[in-house]
């Protein structure tokens, strides 16, 4: 058990090797200056596996390999590739030294539709071999409602609503989940005008002046006196799910724990 | 999937302080507010909002110092420095 709010340099160092990011931008996270075999074994380096090259390049190539990349590829520079191989190289990044966690931060948003399946199909794979937990932060809900298990939904730094995936895309609980959900494009066009859109009014509240009650309650469709005055934590909702919402906590579905989990104050 | 959580994270909280305008007093801006999420070992989870910025903060989290209690996060000398 590893407490992630010490902040002294040999928690950190264990840290930075446990948990590793795979970041949005294939071009802006690669250092141009870099091979790929100096990019890849930089980590490495840094957490003290080896200094020895020949270890190194044997890491680096099989690493390149299980990201579909030929060994080879760790002579050249970040510039030699396309998108979708350098979002590769990232991955190898953040996989070689064998994390037991990755945040993926939009991952997949910055590749062309065509690619975003195959780095998605990689990703999955990598995660079923090496036994990974991914947190997968992204916009687009159809790749998320592909890719995760569970989903969180936030809204102005506050989780509103948790639940499985396939449940928080077939019945969203919380009014903004529903709202996410009605932004996603359908790609049926016979269907595409059979489907509510609930547009929202206003703006995401200026976390300097939270509104009182519920953070969603002035956008919020549904809201009554007490989503004005009280705020609703984070609380079971179902067998499997949680949701900061006054309606469904009210709620005969709801197991009341009202208060157990979420906000202090 | 097991029922063991890899990550637990409890009422974490990240914020800011920010002036408005020269002579104001900061104000905290709570990027973050008492986010409580167990993540399980195994899973792939799914963090989705309108604005990036708040999940990025939440992401930044292994890298800053995360506190429960505001208060004594702003006591510690290490986060004063840091926005001295």
């Amino acid at each position: 058990m590893l407490d992630i709010s010490r902040r002294d340099r040999a928690a950190q160092a264990e840290l930075a090797r446990e948990i590793r990011l795979i970041f949005q931008d294939p071009f802006g996270s690669l250092n141009p200056r870099m091979t790929v075999f100096d990019i890849l074994a930089e980590p490495l380096r840094v957490h003290g596996e080896s200094d020895d090259r020949g270890f190194l390049e044997a890491r680096v190539a099989a690493m390149l390999e299980r990201v579909g990349l030929r060994p080879d590829a760790m002579r050249r520079y970040p510039h030699a590739f396309s998108g979708g191989q350098r979002q590769r190289i990232g991955i190898a990044r953040a996989l070689i030294l064998r994390p037991r966690i990755v945040v993926a931060d939009e991952a997949v948003s910055a590749l062309d539709v065509s690619v975003r399946a195959q780095i998605l199909n990689l990703l999955q794979d990598l995660r079923e071999e090496m036994g990974l937990t991914i947190l997968f932060i992204g916009h687009d809900l159809g790749v998320v409602r592909a890719f995760c298990d569970r989903v969180a939904v936030m809204y102005c730094g506050e989780v509103v609503e948790v639940a499985p995936a396939e449940e928080l895309f077939r019945a969203p609980a919380h009014p903004y989940t529903e709202v996410l959900l009605s932004a996603v494009p359908e790609p049926d066009p016979r269907l595409r005008y059979t489907r509510r859109r609930i547009a929202l009014v206003g703006e995401v509240p200026d976390p300097l002046a939270r509104p009182a009650g519920c953070v969603f309650h002035p956008r919020c469709a549904y809201a009554f006196d007490r989503c004005r005055s009280e705020a609703p934590a984070l609380a079971p909702y179902g067998r499997n799910r949680a949701v900061a919402c006054w309606r469904r906590l009210d709620d005969p579905q709801a197991e009341a724990s009202v208060g157990q989990a979420g906000r202090s104050g | 999937m097991s029922v063991e959580p890899i990550l637990a994270l409890r009422e974490v909280t990240m914020s800011f302080p920010v002036r408005r305008g020269w002579l104001s007093r900061p104000l905290l801006l709570r990027a973050v507010n008492s986010v409580t999420l167990d993540v399980y070992t195994g899973e792939a989870l799914g963090i989705v909002g309108e604005f990036r910025v708040w999940e990025d903060h939440t992401r930044a989290l292994h890298r800053r110092r995360p506190s429960a209690d505001l208060r004594q996060d702003l006591s510690t000398p290490a986060r004063r420095r840091r926005h001295a």
